[in-house]
């Protein structure tokens, strides 16, 4: 007995050593946390550790656990298994305010804004401070928000609405709010995901001001490149269990996809011959938008992929929609020589025009709908029985499984709700749905836009060979200039609604596109006389 | 949990089925084939509308206006038989409730106002056009029997209402479920603007929901008219509500994006057995009102409350 409880004493001090050296290190640390949704383990035993004042990136692919982890910090879930443990101390997050409480503040991806209300009323909602009358002391409200804001070097008036605010300064009036909270811990959930490349440098400055204030940040990311630019410290996440840390100085890109994916990807080869000859398929003349496109031409090759680059307000967008009938337009558009009237967007379905929305939840998806019916609905022209008019489910059925099949599109039951399938799933539904019917042309806005990189390559592979195989025509609006370097036969680069640039082979680089999206630059390639 | 499941699936069913066990024991002639195929053929007015309103709701609107429709569609037909024959007394009256149709249909989707103002409006103005089309006439009398048999008469055991609500069902159903204009309108209830950008002519689409459920309920008007040998300018009154009543009652989601053919038509059914219940233990017509709202009410929150704890237990 006496050896017994020696033996135990002996465990508990080791045990506490160990703690005590854990605590000295980490200010956030979850310790074997296990979490499951039914069937699914979405973490499994997470050891996650972070330090006072880093800024510490949590990677990984869509479904790999990353929102779960985030929401369990934010006391949004509770894990089956496993303790939380902050500045030294078990806690235990009930409920969102619990952790809010302990200093944790979670800025979603979608903001939770209330648009017609001031910054100030948005920052300190529910919290507000009462004159003793009973009514709200708006000096002091506007006032204590007009400090946070300086303090993030922010020139936004607290009165605003903020509705009236861009995509990036709401993303500061969620920071403000967090840094309200007293927040020690800030976490962003894919905070660039809306934002444009100068919105998001503003962004990381900010990011790194709260560094310096010594703020601990949690950076929720699929863009690897952001996370060189900001992050001390990477943890990636891959189906739900921590595969590693990683101080970013010491590694590499490759090393970071590697783990995310758990293999090499290979490398997109880039098209190195020409088709011999070329095939006129669309033939674009002075196109004219609301004069915010001007004289725009454009001839697109049958089976080459056209990217069309330029900073937001460019046009490129414009162009795009025009294309796909949603804005209307002046100026002539051939369709395998044949002249087209794209009066709306029916009329460029049935002329084998195909369109990927920008926006993939406010113009894609059907959320009620099922997962099949989002797949086939611009497809049901075809599927109609010839006498009763009634759709062929077969044919459709047959329709979904083939495309569902060659996209690698993952889902529990074809007649479960969209909404079931992660984000980079739902994009390749889009991209099906825009496929279905079997188009000769392919309009595709941001396609791989917040996604992750092992669902981002197959869609560029799939890309290439609609293609080279299909010989479809496509034209690619893209924000992120690698993206457009490494899939496009040609660029054409837009400023002010006009074409700045015509890039090809040697010339189709980052600077290239860069200097014609920004400055002064003019190029256009030798050897695209044709246009 | 498997409950909810149960009851998410086949909740009406059941309640249907309690409801008649419970009104048999207090009247054993509940069970009667005459009272059950009768129940069905009171069920069929509320029925029809709430068809065509499932459909509205499924494609992101809903109509205030029915009431009014069907009331001016009874009057048209009682004041036509006279003089122009029952058939193309009938055809007018549909004509008129598809035109009404489309009249909304073209403020909601061309005027882009929303379908509670506009119908709220039309509902109005068309109960002013009853009052004038009617001055002074109302009540107005059918005395040609034939109305009555073709409209509320049987074919062999079978009331023609009934077999007029079977009709709209299947193909309301087939229309909903497999064509193209189903899927398109559920399009547009779940997320319009993505389905103008998907290729949807989203405006026509609304445009015949509209007229649909203006033919729903003139189609109502014109069997209420034949079932009573009248029409006054009370005949519709309070229709809109039955009709959403029985389509929300039925499980169709007020936020769009799906219809439930086939509950609308059991809720409608179980609605008129309610009544028959109420009529039975002699409650009056306010009472009927009253549990009617309820009814809504605790039909909508079992939906709700049901899907939270399965999507919790998900």
């Amino acid at each position: 007995m006496r050896q017994g409880g020696i033996l135990y004493v002996d465990y508990q001090i080791g045990v506490m050593q160990k703690m005590k050296s854990n605590n000295d290190e980490y200010l956030l640390e979850t310790e074997s946390i296990s979490k499951n949704f039914g069937a699914v383990e979405a973490l499994k035993k997470v050891d996650f550790k972070v330090e006072a004042g880093e800024v510490h990136a949590l990677i990984g692919e869509n479904g790999a656990g990353k929102s779960t982890l985030i929401k369990i910090l934010g006391g949004v879930h509770q894990p089956d298994k496993g303790k939380i443990k902050l500045e030294n101390e078990y806690v235990n997050f009930k409920n969102p305010v619990s952790s809010q409480e302990a200093g944790i503040s979670i800025i979603f991806q979608h903001f939770k804004l209330m648009p017609d209300l001031t910054v100030a009323e948005n920052i300190f909602v529910g919290r507000e401070d009462l004159k003793s009358n009973g009514l709200i002391d708006w000096k002091s409200l506007n006032g204590k928000s007009k400090d946070i804001l300086t303090r993030l070097d922010k020139n936004i008036e607290p009165e605003t609405p903020v509705k009236q605010l861009t995509v990036a300064e709401k993303q500061f009036v969620e920071i403000a709010r967090a840094l309200s909270f007293d927040a020690k811990i800030v976490i962003m959930d894919e905070p660039t995901a809306c934002l444009n490349e100068e919105e998001s440098e503003i962004l990381f400055e900010t990011i790194r001001e709260l560094e310096k204030d010594n703020y601990t940040i949690i950076y929720v990311s699929h863009r690897l490149e952001e996370i060189f630019k900001i992050a001390d410290k990477a943890t990636v996440l891959r189906d739900g269990e921590l595969i590693g840390t990683r101080e970013v100085a010491e590694t590499s890109e490759k090393e970071l996809v590697r783990m995310m994916v758990g293999s090499d990807i290979e490398n997109l080869v880039k098209k190195e011959s020409e088709v011999e000859e070329k095939e006129i398929i669309l033939d674009i003349k002075n196109m004219k938008i609301n004069s915010q496109v001007n004289n725009f031409d454009l001839t697109l090759y049958r089976g080459e992929i056209v990217g069309l680059a330029g900073i937001k307000g460019s046009g490129r967008n414009k162009v795009a929609k025009a294309l796909a009938g949603i804005l209307p337009f002046s100026g002539e558009v051939f369709l395998e020589g044949e002249k087209i009237d794209i009066n709306n967007p029916w009329s460029a379905l049935d002329y084998g025009i195909g369109h990927l929305p920008q926006e993939r939840n406010d113009e894609g998806i059907f959320p009620q709908m099922s997962v099949k019916n989002n797949l086939t609905i611009k497809a049901l022209k075809k599927l109609e029985r010839k006498l009763t008019k009634f759709i062929d489910q077969n044919k459709e059925n047959v329709i979904f499984d083939k495309l569902a099949n060659t996209m690698n599109i993952k889902f529990h039951n074809k007649n479960d709700t969209i909404m079931s399938l992660s984000g980079g799933n739902q994009q390749k539904i889009l991209l099906s749905r825009a496929l279905a019917p079997q188009c000769k042309v392919l309009i595709l806005e941001e396609p791989t836009q917040g996604i992750d990189v092992g669902a981002k390559a197959e869609i560029h592979k799939l890309m290439k060979s609609l293609a080279d195989e299909d010989e479809i025509a496509i034209l690619m609006v893209s924000s992120e200039i690698p993206e457009l370097v490494r899939m496009t036969d040609r660029c054409i680069v837009m400023q002010r609604g006009e074409i700045t640039g015509i890039l090809e082979g040697e010339q189709l680089n980052n600077e290239n596109i860069v200097a014609c999206a920004t400055g002064t630059e003019r190029i256009k390639s030798a050897n695209s006389e044709v246009i | 949990m498997n409950y909810w499941k149960l009851y998410n699936r086949y909740g009406l069913i059941i309640v249907i089925l309690i409801l008649g066990t419970f009104l048999a024991i207090i009247n054993p002639r509940f069970l009667l084939p005459y009272t059950l195929i009768n129940i069905l053929a009171q069920a069929s007015y509320a029925a029809i509308g709430g068809a065509g309103m499932t459909l509205a709701i499924a494609g992101g609107g809903f109509d205030l206006s029915v009431g009014s429709i069907l009331t001016l569609s009874a009057c048209v037909v009682a004041t036509l038989v006279p003089t122009h024959g029952i058939l193309l007394a009938i055809l007018a009256a549909l004509l008129v409730g598809i035109l009404l149709g489309v009249g909304n249909g073209i403020i909601i989707s061309k005027l882009d106002v929303t379908p509670f103002i506009a119908t709220l409006a039309t509902l109005n103005i068309i109960r002013g056009l009853v009052y004038i089309y009617t001055a002074g006439r109302a009540p107005i009398l059918i005395r040609d029997a034939r109305l009555n048999a073709i409209t509320a008469g049987r074919i062999g055991p079978v009331p023609v209402p009934v077999i007029i609500m079977i009709v709209v069902f299947i193909v309301f159903y087939l229309v909903l479920e497999h064509t193209r204009y189903g899927r398109h309108l559920c399009g547009i209830g779940s997320n319009e603007e993505a389905a103008k950008v998907t290729g949807i002519n989203v405006d026509r689409a609304k445009i015949i929901v509209f007229a649909i459920t203006g033919l729903t309920a003139a189609m109502v008007g014109v069997m209420r008219a034949g079932q009573l040998m009248m029409a006054d300018s009370d005949t519709g009154f309070g229709y809109e509500l039955t009709a959403i009543t029985v389509a929300l009652v039925g499980g169709t989601s007020l936020s769009g994006g799906s219809g439930n053919m086939v509950g609308t038509f059991l809720a409608a059914i179980f609605v008129t057995m309610i009544n028959y219940g109420l009529n039975l233990i002699g409650a009056g017509v306010f009472v009927r009102q009253l549990t009617l709202g309820a009814l809504l009410i605790v039909a909508v929150f079992a939906k709700s409350y049901g899907g939270k704890i399965l999507a919790v237990s998900k």
